[in-house]
Formats: C-alpha cells, sequence, structure tokens
C-alpha cells in the first residue's frame, strides 16, 4: 500500500495547473514585431499547426511529470507490505469505544439527554458484530464496560450514570480507553462531549496510538445565555454583621438583567444587576449579624444550575493567632516594641482586612507546642535565647507552613548567627550603623522592591510616609542566596527580608520595630507594613479554606491518625457545602471552570493526541504491526532526473529547428 | 599559417567597426586596392583622344611622336578635369530604423556607411561633397565643398544621425532642390519604400542641366521574404496601424506584391533617366562603391 510522510505536500500538485494555464494561454500570443511597412501584409487566419503542438505538448507533459516527481519525492512516499498473518486480523470487524463526557458542563440546557439520545443513536448504527464499550469521565472513570457484543449492557450503563458537579478531566478517560482496546485491530475511539476549552484544554493528555482513529462528537448547547457567579467574598461590616460580595459574570452575547439571591439562614435578599455582555460585576449584601453562618449566592432565573450557586461562610472570620516572644529577664525594653505590634495588629480594618489575635509569651515558651494553635510568631529579639530544642521546634514550625517575624534585640550578632547555624536564614551580621546622634541625621529607607507585594501597596504617594521614616540605628546585613530582599537601606543595605522555608515564611527586619529605633510606630505605613507582610506570608485569605466539590482535604487540616478518605471526611466535600472543622470553615463548591462557555479547536486537540505520531509510525511500525516498509522516492528523484534530460534535449531540438526555419 | 584574408568590404565586419572614420577609410582603400588603380595620377588635363591636325591648331598639342613613328598629324585632345560636386541625400525615417534576423547592422547604418564610404572617397579624389538628410524634417546638413576636413564634417553628421518620424519625400526633397545650384552627381539614398510614385518624377528633378543622379534602395532581406515563423503582430514604424498574421500563409502574397512595388520603382526610376542601385543590408559595400566610381567617371 502506498503511503506518505509528508501527505499534505500532496496538496501542492494542484499547482500544475500553473503551467497548463500558461500553456493553453500562451499558444494564442503574436509576437509584436515594429516592421518597415505593412502595407503588403494581409491578415491571415492562423494555421492549424499539429506538428509545433505536439512538441509544445510533448514539453509542457515532461515538464509537469518532472514537476509532480519532485514533489511526490518530497512527500515522502513509502510502500508498506503487510505480512500474511496481519491480513486476516485487518479483515475482522472493528472495535468501538464510546469515550463520554460526564463533567458538569453537561448537565445544563439538556445536555447529558443530548449526550445519552446521539450515544444510543450510534450504537444502533455500528454493524452487528462490532464490539462496543464504553468509557464515562468526569473527574476520573466514573463508569467503564470493556468491548462487548452486547450491547444492552452498554446502553444500560450509560442510561443509569449522570453527570456530577465537579470539573471534568478526560486524560483518565482517554488513557482507560486506549487500555481497553490494548491490542485490539481496527480500534476506534468516538468522543461525545461538549469539548469545553477548560475541560479539555490541558497538558496531562495522554499521547495516543496512531493506529487508534479517534472521532469526535459535539454535544451540547453554548450558544445560549449563562449568568455564573465566580466567586463570592464574605467581610465582616463595620457597622455590624457581614458584608457579601458576589462577583457575577454574564456568559452570554447580549445584555440582560438578572436578580442576585442570597439565603443566609431564614434571611434572604435579593438585588437586581444589569449586565452588558461579557461583563463580570460585582453584587453585595448587607447581612445582619445573628443569623447564622452558612450563606448560599444564587441565581433563580438562570438555567445552566452548576454554576448559580455559591455556598458561602459568613460567619465570624476565624482569627490570625499571632505569638509575641520577648525575651522578658534579659531585655525587658522590648515589651515597648511588643506593644506596639499587638495594638497594630489588635486594630480592626473597617470593610474588611484579617483578624489578627495577638498573645504575649516570655522566650522560654514551648515552641513545639504552639504549633498549630499559633499562625505566626513575632520573635522580638528573642532568637538569641532560645535554646536548641526551641530551634529546632521553630525550623518544624517554619516547615510546616508557619510564619516567623524575627527583630533583632541587643545581641543581635548572635541572633543572625542561631539563624544560619539553623540553616534558617541566609542573611549574615556585617555590623551595626552608628547612631543617629553621632551620625547627625537619622537612616532613612531608599528602594522598595518593586515586585512585591509591599511595592503594590507603597506606591508613589503612599511610599512617601516610608521614605520619611527615620530610623535611628540598624544592623548591617549582607544577603544570601534565596533571599528576597523587600526594603533597603539609602546605602542599599538590607532592611528587611524574607525567605521561604519549607511551607513557612521567615520575614527579617534590621531594626526593632518599637518606638526606640525608630518613629516607624508612629507612622501611618506601620499599621500595612506589619498586617500586609504578615498576611502575604499567612496564604489563605480570612483563615477560610475554599474547595472544589470531590477534591480531598488535605492531611494537616485532619485530626491527628485521620485519613482524607475516611467517609466521615470524603462525603463532606461531595456536594456543594460549608462546614466548620478544627475551628477552620471550610466552603465547597463546584468549580467555576466547568461554566466556561468555549469550545477547545478540535483539531488542535487532535495535534496533541497525536503528537508523536511521526515518530511512532516510524520508529514502531516494522515490529508492532510486522508489517515492512520501502522508501520510494529514490525512484521518483530518478524519474524526475529523467524527465529534464528529455525535457532538456526536446526543448534543445525544437529550439534549433525554429532556427533552422527563420534561416530557411 | 597564412591569416585568410577579411573581406573588407563586408558589411557585417564595417558594421562591427563602429566608427565611420576608420570605417571608410578601410572600405575605400580595400575598394582601391582591389582595383587596382591609383587615384593620384592624371590630375589637372585628362587626354581624351586623338584627332587630325587641323590647320591653324595650336602645335603644342601635336603628338610628336607618332609623327615620328608614322609621318602623320595628329592632335591630342584633353578633357579639362573639373571639381566634380557630390551631393548626397539621406532618407532617415523611421522606417530605416528596422534591423532583421540575418543583417549584421539596421538598414540606416547601412546607409550611413555606404554614404561615409562615397564621402570619403570623394573627398580623396578632390572632389565637392555635401549631405542633406531628412525625414518628415531636415535632420542634418552640410554644406557642399571641397575644403580640408569636409569628409570629417559629414562623418560627424552622419553619427549625429537617428531615424525617426515619417518620411516627407516631397516637401524635402523640393527644399533640397532650391539649394541645388551648380550641376553634379546626386547620390539619394533611402529604402524608397511607399515611394514609388513620387520619388521617379521628384528624383527627375535632378537630372536637369546635365547633373547625374543615382538613387541607391537599401532593403533588408527579411523585407524581402518575411521570414517569420510564428504568429507575428506587425507594428508599423511610421504609419499608424498594426496588422497580426501568421507569416507562413502570407508569404506568397506578400513576395508577389513586393516584386511588384520594386518593379513600378524600377521602371518608375528608369523613366527619369535615373540610375537605380537596390542593395539588401547584407550586400558588399564594395557594389555601392563601384557604382559610384561608374558614375564619376565621364560618360
Amino acid at each position: 500500500m502506498l503511503t506518505f510522510l509528508n501527505p499534505a505536500l500532496l496538496f501542492a500538485l494542484a499547482g500544475l495547473v500553473v503551467p497548463i494555464a500558461i500553456h493553453l494561454v500562451n499558444r494564442q500570443r503574436a509576437v509584436p514585431l515594429r516592421f518597415s511597412s505593412i502595407r503588403f501584409i494581409t491578415r491571415t487566419t492562423l494555421r492549424q499547426k499539429s506538428r509545433r503542438s505536439l512538441t509544445d505538448l510533448l514539453l509542457l507533459l515532461l515538464r509537469l511529470a518532472f514537476l509532480a516527481a519532485v514533489l511526490t519525492a518530497l512527500a515522502g512516499p513509502q510502500w508498506e507490505l503487510k505480512s500474511e498473518g496481519l491480513k486476516a486480523d485487518d479483515e475482522t470487524a472493528e472495535t468501538v469505544i464510546f469515550l463520554v463526557d460526564a463533567s458538569s458542563s453537561l448537565s445544563g440546557w439538556g445536555g447529558w439527554e443530548e449526550t445519552v439520545q446521539v450515544f444510543r443513536t450510534r450504537l444502533s448504527e455500528l454493524p452487528g458484530d462490532t464490539a462496543a464499550g464504553l468509557v464515562v469521565f468526569g473527574k476520573d472513570v466514573l463508569e467503564e464496560v470493556a468491548p462487548t457484543r452486547n450491547r444492552s449492557l452498554v446502553e444500560n450503563t450509560l442510561l443509569t450514570t449522570y453527570p456530577e458537579q465537579r470539573a471534568g478531566a478526560p486524560a483518565a478517560g482517554l488513557k482507560r480507553a486506549s487500555e481497553l482496546l490494548g491490542s485490539i485491530p481496527g480500534p476506534r475511539i468516538v468522543v461525545l462531549s461538549d469539548f469545553q476549552l477548560s475541560t479539555w484544554q490541558s497538558d496531562l493528555l495522554p499521547d495516543i496510538d496512531p493506529d487508534i482513529r479517534i472521532e469526535f462528537v459535539k454535544v451540547g448547547d453554548f450558544e445560549r445565555a449563562n449568568f455564573s457567579i465566580l466567586s463570592v467574598d464574605s467581610f465582616a461590616s463595620r457597622a455590624g454583621g457581614t458584608r457579601v460580595i458576589a462577583r457575577v459574570k454574564n456568559d452570554s452575547s447580549e445584555a440582560a438583567e438578572i436578580s442576585v439571591g442570597l439565603q443566609v439562614g431564614r434571611v434572604q435578599l435579593e438585588e437586581v444587576a444589569s449586565f452588558s455582555p461579557g461583563q463580570i460585576q460585582p453584587v453585595a449584601f448587607s447581612v445582619p449579624e445573628g443569623n447564622g453562618s452558612v450563606g448560599r449566592v444564587f441565581l433563580p432565573e438562570d438555567t445552566y444550575v452548576e454554576d448559580n450557586e455559591y455556598r458561602v461562610w459568613v460567619g465570624p472570620s476565624s482569627p490570625i493567632n499571632v505569638g509575641l516572644v520577648i525575651p522578658l529577664e534579659a531585655e525587658p525594653e522590648k515589651l515597648n516594641e511588643a506593644e506596639f505590634v499587638s495594638k497594630a495588629l489588635s486594630v480592626e480594618i473597617p470593610g474588611g482586612g484579617n483578624h489578627y489575635f495577638a498573645q504575649l509569651f516570655d522566650a522560654t515558651v514551648d515552641i513545639g507546642g504552639l504549633i498549630g494553635g499559633m499562625d505566626a510568631l513575632y520573635l522580638a529579639g528573642s532568637v538569641s535565647y532560645l535554646s536548641e530544642e526551641q530551634m529546632g521546634d521553630l525550623q518544624r514550625f517554619l516547615e510546616e507552613g508557619g510564619v516567623v517575624f524575627v527583630s533583632p534585640g541587643n545581641m543581635a550578632a548572635k541572633q543572625f548567627r542561631k539563624l544560619s547555624d539553623q540553616g534558617l536564614s541566609a542573611l549574615t551580621y556585617v555590623g551595626r550603623t552608628k547612631s543617629a546622634v553621632e551620625r547627625g541625621v537619622p537612616y532613612h529607607v531608599g528602594w522598595i522592591n518593586p515586585d512585591s507585594n509591599l511595592g503594590k501597596l507603597f506606591d508613589e504617594e503612599a511610599a512617601v510616609d516610608l521614605y520619611q521614616m527615620g530610623i535611628y540605628s540598624y544592623i548591617r546585613l549582607r544577603a544570601g542566596e534565596g533571599t528576597d530582599v523587600l526594603l533597603r537601606s539609602e546605602d542599599g543595605d538590607p532592611l528587611f527580608a524574607r525567605e521561604r522555608i519549607g511551607k513557612g515564611t521567615l520575614l527579617t527586619t534590621a531594626w526593632p520595630w518599637g518606638g526606640r529605633s525608630s518613629d516607624l510606630p508612629l507612622r501611618f505605613s506601620f499599621l500595612p507594613l506589619l498586617r500586609e507582610s504578615l498576611a502575604e506570608a499567612i496564604a489563605e485569605k480570612e483563615g477560610t479554606k475554599r474547595l472544589h466539590c470531590g477534591d480531598l482535604l488535605s492531611l494537616a487540616d485532619l485530626p491527628e491518625g485521620a485519613s482524607p478518605s475516611d467517609s466521615e471526611y470524603y462525603t463532606l466535600t461531595l456536594e456543594p457545602n460549608v462546614f466548620v472543622l478544627n475551628n477552620k470553615p471550610y466552603e465547597v463548591n463546584v468549580s467555576r471552570a466547568e461554566s466556561l462557555s468555549q469550545r477547545v479547536v478540535l483539531s488542535d486537540l487532535r495535534a496533541q493526541l497525536f503528537e508523536d505520531e511521526k515518530t511512532v509510525s516510524m520508529a514502531e511500525t516494522d515490529s508492532a504491526l510486522g508489517s515492512t516498509t520501502r522508501s520510494l522516492w529514490p525512484f521518483f528523484v530518478l524519474a524526475a532526473v529523467l524527465f529534464y534530460l528529455m525535457e532538456t534535449v526536446l526543448s534543445g531540438y525544437k529550439d534549433s529547428r525554429s532556427s533552422d526555419e527563420i534561416h530557411a | 599559417m597564412a591569416v585568410p584574408p577579411k573581406d573588407l568590404l563586408n558589411p557585417a565586419y564595417l558594421a562591427s567597426l563602429n566608427d565611420f572614420q576608420l570605417m571608410s577609410r578601410v572600405a575605400v582603400e580595400g575598394f582601391m586596392a582591389g582595383i587596382h588603380r591609383s587615384i593620384t595620377h592624371g590630375s589637372g588635363m585628362e587626354f581624351l583622344q586623338y584627332r587630325n591636325y587641323s590647320q591653324g591648331e595650336d602645335l603644342k598639342y601635336l603628338d610628336w611622336k607618332v609623327l615620328a613613328k608614322s609621318d602623320k598629324l595628329y592632335t591630342k585632345v584633353f578633357q579639362e578635369e573639373t571639381n566634380m560636386n557630390c551631393y548626397i541625400v539621406l532618407d532617415t525615417s523611421a522606417s530605416m530604423h528596422y534591423q532583421g534576423s540575418r543583417a549584421a547592422c539596421s538598414k540606416h547604418y547601412y546607409a550611413c556607411m555606404v554614404a561615409a564610404c562615397i564621402a570619403k572617397s570623394a573627398s580623396r579624389q578632390g572632389d565637392n561633397v555635401g549631405l542633406f538628410a531628412y525625414s518628415d524634417h531636415l535632420s542634418e546638413s552640410v554644406e557642399i565643398g571641397g575644403r580640408l576636413g569636409q569628409a570629417d564634417r559629414i562623418l560627424q553628421a552622419l553619427t549625429r544621425l537617428n531615424p525617426s518620424g515619417k518620411a516627407q519625400h516631397e516637401s524635402m526633397l523640393q527644399m533640397f532642390l532650391h539649394h541645388f545650384k551648380t550641376r553634379g552627381t546626386v547620390i539619394y539614398i533611402s529604402d524608397m519604400l511607399e515611394g514609388e510614385a513620387v520619388l521617379p518624377k521628384l528624383l527627375r528633378n535632378f537630372r536637369v542641366n546635365r547633373s547625374d543622379c543615382l538613387a541607391i534602395q537599401i532593403l533588408d532581406p527579411d523585407e524581402l521574404d518575411l521570414p517569420q515563423n510564428r504568429v507575428t503582430r506587425y507594428l508599423d514604424s511610421e504609419l499608424e496601424g498594426e496588422v497580426t498574421t501568421y507569416p507562413e500563409t502570407a508569404r506568397v502574397a506578400y513576395e508577389e506584391q513586393m516584386g511588384a512595388f520594386l518593379e513600378r520603382l524600377k521602371n518608375g526610376l528608369a523613366q527619369s533617366q535615373v540610375d537605380f542601385l537596390p542593395l539588401v543590408t547584407t550586400d558588399s559595400l564594395g557594389v555601392s562603391l563601384a557604382k559610384y566610381f561608374d558614375h564619376r567617371s565621364p560618360r
């Protein structure tokens, strides 16, 4: 059988029309000649010149044959010889696996009903001896039937399956389908899906064996109006109660007005908002206090259900616990710094922001005992007084996701040596600057890292206050590898740095954030500087965790000894839900990826699935299929050379004859 | 190994010289060498014939040698040799520009070569020579004269010529006639296409006053047989118009009509007592020079 390595090149053969057209046009064209006098020249009809046009025709055919041979040689022709044993297999009937998408997006607008209908039609159209299999996938493989001739088993399996409320992931389904086909000859996969972009656009899609044919069948309808709730946030309101802000998107191409509802306990609120096409708009609700802690935002009028609901925690947000550790005996003056920091943290910021709860500890505290209870530790000069055991606990605290804020005390040199010995910090102590009194002027901040969150928070106007802050004395540090310097002095010394240790963050300042070392606590910048750098380090906003339906709880969130697959915890995240575990609220919602109404481009998808097609067909055909291929391009090159030579000879002959005619 | 002698009068060779000065010198010297006749002899009086002595004739013309041998009295009769006037009239209309596939040069260039050779040889003989070139206007004119450098002036004028426009034979030749005062030889060089009706009449005017006229017609070989072998769109070089034809089928009729035209022209010129020399651009220049010298010799 003749096959080609680059069959697309064969389209270039259409270019052969060009020389034919030129030939046809050229035959009639007269050569213009300026002649002395045309007085005696009579107009004559063209003579039929069969002899000459025969030469021309031969030339044309030779040139066409030359071009065709070159193009065919470039297309990589191969002759595939199949062994006798495989021929018999080839004649057997093919096997079809139906790969059915049961992701959340198919559950609206009658998508699933259409899928089932198309599936039944396709199944009934198969020839009687064709074996049919089924793989239904959502987030994972939901159902599977190995290829069988028992059609009713396949059909009933699909009829008893329903799309789940999770984002689809076709990788597992595709893999399973090709596994089921295995080495069965004549394999075919029929994919029934809405080919939603978020489901299919994934790098994890497996490469499909090039012998398997894939057919894509589009179901579902994306052309209808859809509204979706993208996310919902709740904040404690200044006036008491909670503010709930829902981000709603109009995913259709038409402007519309829609009502958005919120239910908290027995209270039901409704807001009406108008949307232009594609617009995302926040819709705000104010929930009075004392109505419960579980909210449900919903769109009562929209037809596609899955993204019309969002569960949100509206109860009091769990505070971030910050432990302030100071060496009370050795450096009691550190109390001043702790007081400022504690006050800054306990301030309630109107209209949102994190809640902090600060607790004071002595440097002798059991840090191991604080793990789990504290989210962050503020070590005001106390590192130099910690025991080795405490340092080990500190490291564990960091690695498990805690935030440690370190400010220097009287024994700063020892403090930084201990931190680097423990492998926690790459900052090295260089010395202490002269005091501002000796120097005459205080030190200032000279640079704010523009890539950091602080850089964005302290933009041009807000940064002025920070630049004006006077520091009376600071520790000269040298930044090492992996240190993110957030602030630098005018001389370029690091003043404030961030380092990642395990899941946690170590924040180091080069001057104590109390009233004796700088005027920072009296400035407007103090609150945002302290709270933002802590908030950035603490990943989970407001302490509320957000999960998608079907996600498993992480081991760290569970009580000791419990497993995420225990039915008690497993069922918590199956459906949209709000629950509290370990005093931490969890919101479980359907993945919003499923409300995206865009399809993947099928040709791109096919290219992605058969990415390594060429290498497979070249490298494996010999062994896997028992077939041998022979490259035919040298023959075509030879033919092209032959045609070229013949063309040269013939055109030379034609030229010589025409010049003979002239001189005759 | 002997180098084969070059045909110094071959137009292909002469055209390749690309310089009228050199070309005319080569051609004239080559031609003279060919006829072995010195032109430096016989200036002044030229012996014409003997005649019986009549009484009273000047004895200085008596041929004493004949008297001594035969005892008879013969008087030598001399013809006084005067400076001959040679007018070269050149047609520089657009049709002269044509150069066919077989010719080494265009008709115009060939005509210029002929004119240059004649001017050069006339000058060498001490004759007066002048040039009048025209198409639809006066292209170049060199007043007749025999001063030193006259030939050079004519050769330079020939270099400047560029054929264009439609030949206005009647008006231009009438104009030339006004300046034609002293008798002499008129050498008229043209392709004479479309001029068979007017030219014999016009050239006849030069035959008055015992002047002599030689009409040299220069044609390209292509104009005689129409050799093109594929469909051709012929554009007239002088008149607006074109005709598309397949030459192979039009050839017979063309050759017939061309022959008839040449015949008419020849007859017309003969009736006007104008000597006619048809040339094609592949002919040796010697032919035209021989004809010229034939005219130059007394009749």
